[in-house]
């Protein structure tokens, strides 16, 4: 009995997931799909979310994997708030997120005007494209890398330590490499968030246009015939983004040590 | 010469010291139940902790204060903490400096066989047995010709024969390490098997430091039935 009632609420979220996502192989049968397939406007609004998602995922990596490191190994008082400020974005509406990032960056901001004065253009731009979604994206790296980094005993680095390599070292040598698929997994999110990120980026860059926005606006001047076929494309992308995370998160465990 | 003077250290409300002793060129047991503050020395020596108080003195030079890895001591862990991502080979020379090749010198070779683990190096980490996982770790720290050694109840986690192999095999490693050696443990027989000096912790505190008349001792009035 109990069991019959756990499957059948599952049972109702699961099909009002699966519903728009098979839904959508219906565009398959439009006679315009594979010319609103391949419209220039949306290959580039898709190469470059893809280039813009890849540098934010990379700009995430280089910063966001230090500091889940330190938030995993001190317990100060500042390392809680480090914690808690990078979790916010996650907690934001993106487009709240995209006013506040335009507030600060944006060319009438003192840091936006001092970009522009050095050739910068902080905003309606691909560098105000990744600014919007390494904002949305880094909580992504952070918490997972802080997780992974929390789970691996401080012994290995004692023991690395003991035998006479530098902190520097032991965390090249030995702490990342066992943290290394967790944090893969990490990126992948990440990556996948930055490519369908569309609130923070509507304000920060409605043009160049990233996918997501291509496709609204395809969406608000023809509907969804013109809409659908870009959604399928992204959809794919996604599955397979998906499977890859899947694979690294799971068969791929970080070995960390004794019985694993 | 190690010379211990004065260490103490608060963690929470426990307090370790103060502790002094000497050691030269033998075994000394560190000795006492779960809880007596074993570990927190050994830590203290190491560098893994820093002491309140006291100060830590190897052939003369100041260890309190000096990073880890400068420390030129061995620490053989509870369990062994092999990295799982190398090899036993990558393991065992993790700690060397040079190239794959030149790293297998003779002392290297004379530290694999005096632990018989040559027929381990080409296996994977992750398939050996908790004894032979430890025999890497030692093999690991004895290669970088450590002036100290450190163990804190490397036996613990092994199952009985293991442990009576391991036991015996360590004598040999000790004698043929010829340095001081500190060896945590919370088991009189292992003490009595393997110590030259004793010291024994309650609480905190030493209650015996002496040689091996007063290990034998404290093991028959405080450990037989």
């Amino acid at each position: 009995m109990f069991k019959g009632y756990m499957a059948a609420l599952a049972a109702v979220l699961l099909a009002f997931v699966s519903l728009p996502i098979l839904g959508v192989l219906s565009s398959l049968g439009s006679p315009d799909f594979l010319m609103v397939l391949f419209r220039p406007e949306l290959s580039s609004a898709l190469a470059l979310s893809l280039e813009t998602a890849t540098a934010s995922a990379a700009a995430c990596a280089a910063t966001g994997i230090p500091l889940g490191y330190l938030i995993s190994r001190s317990k100060s008082k500042a390392t809680e708030v480090a914690r808690i400020l990078v979790t916010i974005p996650l907690a934001l509406p993106p487009l709240i997120g995209g006013a506040l990032l335009l507030n600060v960056y944006g060319s009438a901001s003192p840091i936006g005007s001092a970009a522009r004065g050095l050739g910068l253009a902080l905003t309606q731009s691909p560098l105000g494209i990744v600014l919007a979604q390494v904002f949305v994206a880094s909580p992504f790296v952070v918490l997972t890398s802080a997780a992974v980094f929390e789970r691996i005993d401080r012994n290995y680095e004692y023991a690395s330590r003991m035998l006479g390599r530098g902190r520097g070292e032991t965390f090249l040598r030995v702490t990342l490499p066992m943290a290394k698929n967790g944090i893969a997994a990490g990126l992948v999110l990440a990556w996948v968030r930055a490519l369908g990120e569309f609130g923070a980026t509507v304000m920060m860059a409605y043009n160049p246009k990233t996918v997501s926005i291509q496709l609204w606006e395809d969406n608000a001047i023809g509907g969804l015939n013109l809409a659908l076929p870009g959604v399928l494309l992204v959809m794919v992308v996604s599955f397979v983004s998906l499977a890859f995370w899947m694979w690294i998160s799971g068969t791929g465990r970080e070995r960390t040590g004794w019985g694993v | 010469m190690l010379v211990v003077q004065g260490l103490r250290k608060r963690i929470g409300k426990f307090q370790l010291g103060p502790v002094d002793f000497q050691v030269g060129n033998e075994v000394m047991v560190i000795l006492g139940e779960n809880g007596a503050g074993k570990t927190t020395l050994l830590n203290l020596i190491a560098g893994i902790l820093e002491p309140d108080a006291g100060s830590i003195l190897q052939d003369g030079r100041r260890l309190d204060g000096v990073p880890i890895e400068r420390r030129k001591a061995g620490f053989i862990f509870q369990r062994p903490y092999l990295f799982p991502h190398m090899s036993v080979r990558g393991n065992v020379t993790y700690g060397l400096r040079g190239s794959p090749e030149s790293v297998w010198s003779s002392e290297v070779r004379d530290v694999v066989s005096l632990l018989d683990m040559g027929g381990l190096l080409d296996r994977e980490v992750g398939g050996l047995s908790g004894g032979e996982q430890q025999k890497v770790a030692l093999a690991r720290t004895l290669v970088t010709s450590p002036q100290l050694l450190l163990l804190d109840e490397p036996l613990t986690s092994l199952d009985f024969r293991t442990r009576r192999r391991l036991k015996a095999e360590l004598k040999d490693v000790f004698r043929a390490f010829g340095g001081p050696v500190i060896y945590v443990t919370h088991e009189p027989e292992e003490a009595v098997a393997l110590g030259d000096r004793v010291l024994l912790l309650e609480d905190g505190k030493v209650i015996v430091e002496g040689g091996r008349s007063e290990l034998e001792a404290l093991v028959q009035e405080r450990y037989s039935d």
